[in-house]
């Protein structure tokens, strides 16, 4: 399944704020949009025109809420399809996360209880997604200030378990992963350790800042070190396709995002670098 | 409490979002600080969307912005339909209904209606041809909007005598 997957490099998150210097770009080979932001039935021009140029466009869905309780919502997991289609993506990718319960959304992706329940429940929403999306899916895990008490398994052990019972792709956000090793208090490698990385399809990169004791995973400040290095070790472990970077505010100059990426860069070299020198030894 | 485990999870995650966005008390066992925060993001990413999708409105109400917002969401969950955008057009009705709407952003509001309009759970993008009006203050005039798609969209302003 991984090897069918495009080579796909560094990207950036596609946003108008970001429309022109995305545009600019030589060498980009993949995006990712927000799906609920793009009508499938009228793509925005600057990405028709990325579509033209080869660049690969992976819709990022928000609102499917594979982990929610509630009836699973087979017209949103079908627009999702469309935007697909109409994108010719390789793939789409969604979160281990819900967005909705009780007739209240809740603007945000929440965590699902870490339990056989919650297992059961997300396991059988990416089932029905699935019967639903025409190309594979990729699951995301989230970052979270908080854990629902009384958890049955540890967070990597839930996504791997999830992973393999649906047979789906990883999307492994870092940034995330940062987030939640820091604020939970968990060894992020290990983590990294006990992932199918098999299914990498993608990661993503982020910035975020501390507040008051606590990392807040914002897209709207620099990618701390922490994440950079993360990646490296990611890196050191499998070849991900490609690496996306989400900046969805306070966008900073040309300049900085440039230099971003470029720090993405570096990481993904020295991982593989490690990795050469591991097989050779 | 429900048999079904699916059922109880739902349940639970209703409790939760309740207590997230303030409609009810933090559920029991999780860390009160910690849900405090992710309260707190939430307001403040909810504020920042209606903030960057109605800059107008945000400016005019300035350093006030936050706190009526606050108030606002407090009463008001997410619409279902239409995002932020949406969210912002219902601020600005609740702003109207206290009679804090500030004039300035009338305009901003009279082009969400022309493109906008009212359904179950939000509002959706119209596809028939509409016209919308409002009248501005300093100087009085008349602010006309005509939208649809062998027009494309147009805007009129007229002036208005001062009223004797």
């Amino acid at each position: 399944m991984i090897t069918a997957l495009p080579g796909l490099g560094i990207g950036i998150g596609w946003r108008p704020e970001l429309a022109l210097m995305i545009a600019r770009r030589a060498g980009l080979r993949f995006v990712e949009v927000v799906a609920e932001n793009i009508d499938p039935g009228a793509i925005p021009l600057p990405i028709q025109q990325l579509r033209e140029r080869g660049v690969k466009v992976i819709p990022h869905g928000v609102s499917l809420s594979l982990g929610g309780a509630d009836p699973f919502d087979r017209d949103r997991a079908a627009r999702l399809g469309r935007l697909a289609a109409a994108l010719d993506a390789p793939f789409v990718s969604e979160h281990v996360a819900f967005v909705r319960a009780g007739g209240i959304e809740s603007g945000h992706l929440l965590p699902v209880p870490r339990t056989r329940d919650g297992l059961d429940v997300l396991v059988s929403n990416v089932a029905a997604a699935k019967s639903v999306l025409p190309v594979p899916l990729a699951l995301e895990n989230i970052a979270t200030l908080f854990e629902w008490p009384d958890p049955e398994m540890e967070e990597a052990t839930f996504l791997a378990e999830a992973l393999e019972r649906t047979d789906t792709l990883l999307l492994l956000d870092v940034s995330n992963l940062y987030a939640n090793s820091r604020n939970h208090g968990f060894d992020p490698l290990s983590y990294i350790d006990r992932l199918p990385l098999e299914r990498l399809a993608y990661a993503h990169i982020a910035g975020g800042v501390e507040r008051r004791g606590l990392y807040h995973d914002t897209h709207a400040d620099a990618i701390p070190r922490g994440a950079l290095d993360l990646l490296e070790e990611l890196a050191a472990r499998v070849t991900p396709c490609g690496v996306l970077l989400e900046r969805d505010d306070c966008f900073p100059p040309e300049m900085e995002l440039e230099a971003e990426l470029d720090a993405v860069a570096a990481s993904l070299a020295r991982g593989a670098r490690r990795r050469e020198v591991a097989r050779a030894s | 409490m429900q048999a079904d485990p699916r059922a109880r999870l739902a349940e639970a995650q209703a409790e939760l979002i309740r207590g997230l966005v303030g409609r009810g008390c933090p559920p029991a066992g999780f860390a009160r600080s910690r849900i405090t925060a992710a309260s707190d993001a939430l307001l403040m990413k909810r504020a920042r969307g209606v903030a960057s999708l109605w800059p107008t409105m945000a400016r005019a109400l300035g350093e006030s912005f936050h706190g009526r917002f606050a108030r606002y969401a407090q009463d008001n969950p997410l619409p279902q339909r239409g995002g932020p955008l949406a969210d912002g057009r219902l601020f600005a009705r609740a702003l109207a209904s206290a009679g804090e709407f500030p004039e300035e952003a009338r305009l901003e509001t009279l082009a969400f209606d022309a493109r906008y309009a009212a359904c179950e759970g939000g509002f959706i993008a119209r596809r028939r041809f509409c016209i919308k009006a409002a009248m501005l203050k300093h100087p009085r005039r008349l602010a006309l909007v005509m939208r649809g798609s062998q027009v494309g969209e147009r805007w009129f302003q007229f002036k208005l005598p001062l009223s004797s």
